[in-house]
């Protein structure tokens, strides 16, 4: 728990296996936590509810952050993440079905990294979270803690 | 009016008119010369103071009499017809006036029924008016309604666009993903013939997933306002030509790109047109021995331009079905598509108040004709609208 790298905030559980199955294939990151709605995800990175307690120094190298998500939506999730100075640094990229342009401009506006749409083909998708994966988690640095 | 009533003077005078006018002419000549004769008769008797003289005195008298009567019968005469003239000429004048009295008698009943059927008409208007305005009103709420129910519909299109963009293509992904993974990581667990359907099964999901794809860019096209760009269509051209690479592989193309015009368009939605039209030639001419394909301007004055390729063509008797949706004219087995790019071509350019259209031949190839309002008219339009 405490050397979480990969935040993975997906509720479809076959696009979350896919993505882990590219990041494990490529060796790209071992530890990936998965959660599957936008609360456990605020949980998680404001250390409350089932993770209470956990070190609130580390954070994950890059947040993967679906948008149509149960109970709070990505954007949510986006936006409180970015208004607080602790969490603002974290990478955040969209990764999601949707190329609506609200959701694009929106998720720019509340100071989303990057916004990627998931592609159809499996061999784009698969290039596509490796190159996710390179640039965040080995060519970008970020801020410690 | 004057010159007819001296006519008809003329024509009833009598004849004692005439006798009476002789009289009145010679009578002051007789007047004189019995006046004459009668002084001299006079001075005659003083001097000579004889009867003779009495006597001629006394016929001169008689005559000079005689000549005033019939001067004084002449006048009556003429006085007379002057009476029966007038009369008749105020005959004449009461009967045109009566007459005229008569036709301003019909004109004032005619103009009183055309008032009444003005009237008639003004309360018809004023009905109508009324109506007009009632309709006017209830159309207005109609309007305000429909806007209201419309903004509902175009919500629920947009989460429904919403909803299959995401939910959709998600469990295509999902087949084509796991599908490719069997593939490739576990072949050795796989027949041939397992090996196989789990490619066509990933085909399909991918194909079904272009389709969703093209769908939703098409219902998007509809409901995007244009943004026009002054655009320089061989930049255009270059850059899809080589995004086509990958499909172009190590196919020997020979391009003939001419130098193109600038147009004025949305640059997002003209790339998808040059897109749509080259990555069809390129297709089309995959059979073909020494496949060219030529970009070049329309004809001269003509702000558009022309994509031309000596591939498979199609049969110009379907040439209506071209542009519609999901219509293909080859076999899926033949040439691979989804029947939506050219769906989507036709949409842009009639959004951009243009026209496309298609020449061709069955394997000698085909010409396609994109047709843009002339950058010049755009202007005008635009100054124009800017001045109001």
């Amino acid at each position: 728990m405490e050397n979480v790298e990969v935040l993975l905030v997906e509720d479809d559980p076959n696009d979350a296996e896919l993505v882990l199955h590219v990041l494990k294939k490529t060796n790209m990151a071992n530890e990936v936590l998965v959660v599957q709605d936008g609360k456990e995800a605020l949980d998680f990175l404001f250390c409350r509810g089932v993770y209470d307690g956990r070190d609130a120094s580390h954070f994950p190298r890059l947040v993967l952050l679906d948008l149509k998500l149960p109970h709070v939506h990505g954007h949510e999730v986006l936006k409180q993440v970015k208004e607080n100075e602790k969490t603002r640094s974290i990478p955040v990229v969209i990764l999601t079905s949707s190329d609506l342009d609200y959701d694009i401009t929106n998720g720019y506006k509340l100071g989303v990294n990057s916004y990627i749409q998931k592609p159809m083909e499996f061999e784009k998708f698969q290039e596509t979270v490796e190159t996710i994966g390179r640039y965040w988690l080995t060519l970008n640095k970020t801020s410690a803690g | 009016m004057h010159q007819e009533s001296n006519t008809t003077w003329t024509e009833y005078s009598p004849s004692s008119h005439r006798l009476s006018s002789v009289m009145r002419r010679y009578a002051p000549i007789g007047l004189v010369i019995v006046t004459g004769l009668m002084l001299t008769a006079v001075i005659f008797s003083m001097v000579e103071s004889s009867e003779w003289g009495v006597v001629t005195a006394g016929v001169s008298f008689t005559c000079l009499f005689a000549m005033y009567m019939v001067l004084l019968l002449g006048r009556k005469a003429q006085v007379e017809q002057t009476v029966i003239e007038r009369t008749a000429e105020l005959e004449r004048e009461i009967n045109e006036r009566k007459q005229a009295e008569v036709t301003i008698q019909e004109q004032y009943d005619e103009i009183q029924i055309h008032a009444f059927e003005l009237e008639a008409a003004n309360h018809e208007l004023r009905h109508t008016q009324e109506k007009i305005l009632e309709l006017n009103q209830s159309l207005e709420e109609n309007v305000k309604a429909r806007t209201v129910e419309l903004e509902c519909a175009n919500k629920d299109l947009e989460a429904f666009i919403y909803s299959v963009s995401h939910d959709l293509r998600a469990p295509l992904r999902h087949i084509n993903g796991f599908s490719r993974i069997l593939q490739s990581e576990h072949s050795e667990q796989l027949s041939e013939e397992a090996s196989r359907y789990l490619d066509k099964i990933a085909e399909s999901a991918s194909n079904m997933g272009n389709l969703v794809d093209g769908l939703l860019n098409l219902s998007r096209i509809g409901r995007k306002p244009l943004e026009l760009e002054i655009v320089d269509l061989n930049s255009v051209v270059d850059g899809v030509k080589s995004e086509l690479e990958t499909e172009i592989g190590n196919r020997d193309i020979e391009w003939k790109i001419e130098p193109l015009p600038e147009i004025e368009c949305d640059p997002v939605l003209m790339k998808q047109v040059v897109v749509n039209l080259l990555s069809n030639a390129v297709k089309f001419t995959r059979n073909s021995d020494g496949a060219v394909i030529e970009v070049k301007p329309l004809s001269s004055g003509e702000s558009g331009f022309i994509v031309k390729d000596n591939g498979a063509g199609f049969d110009m008797e379907y040439t209506e079905k071209l542009f519609g949706v999901l219509e293909r004219l080859h076999r899926k087995e033949d040439f691979e598509g989804t029947g939506i790019g050219l769906a989507t071509v036709h949409r842009i350019v009639d959004n951009h108040s243009g026209r496309v259209w298609a020449e061709a031949e069955v394997n000698k190839g085909a010409t396609f004709y994109v047709e843009l309002p002339h950058l010049d008219e755009i202007e005008k339009e635009v100054s124009y609208s800017g001045e109001r």
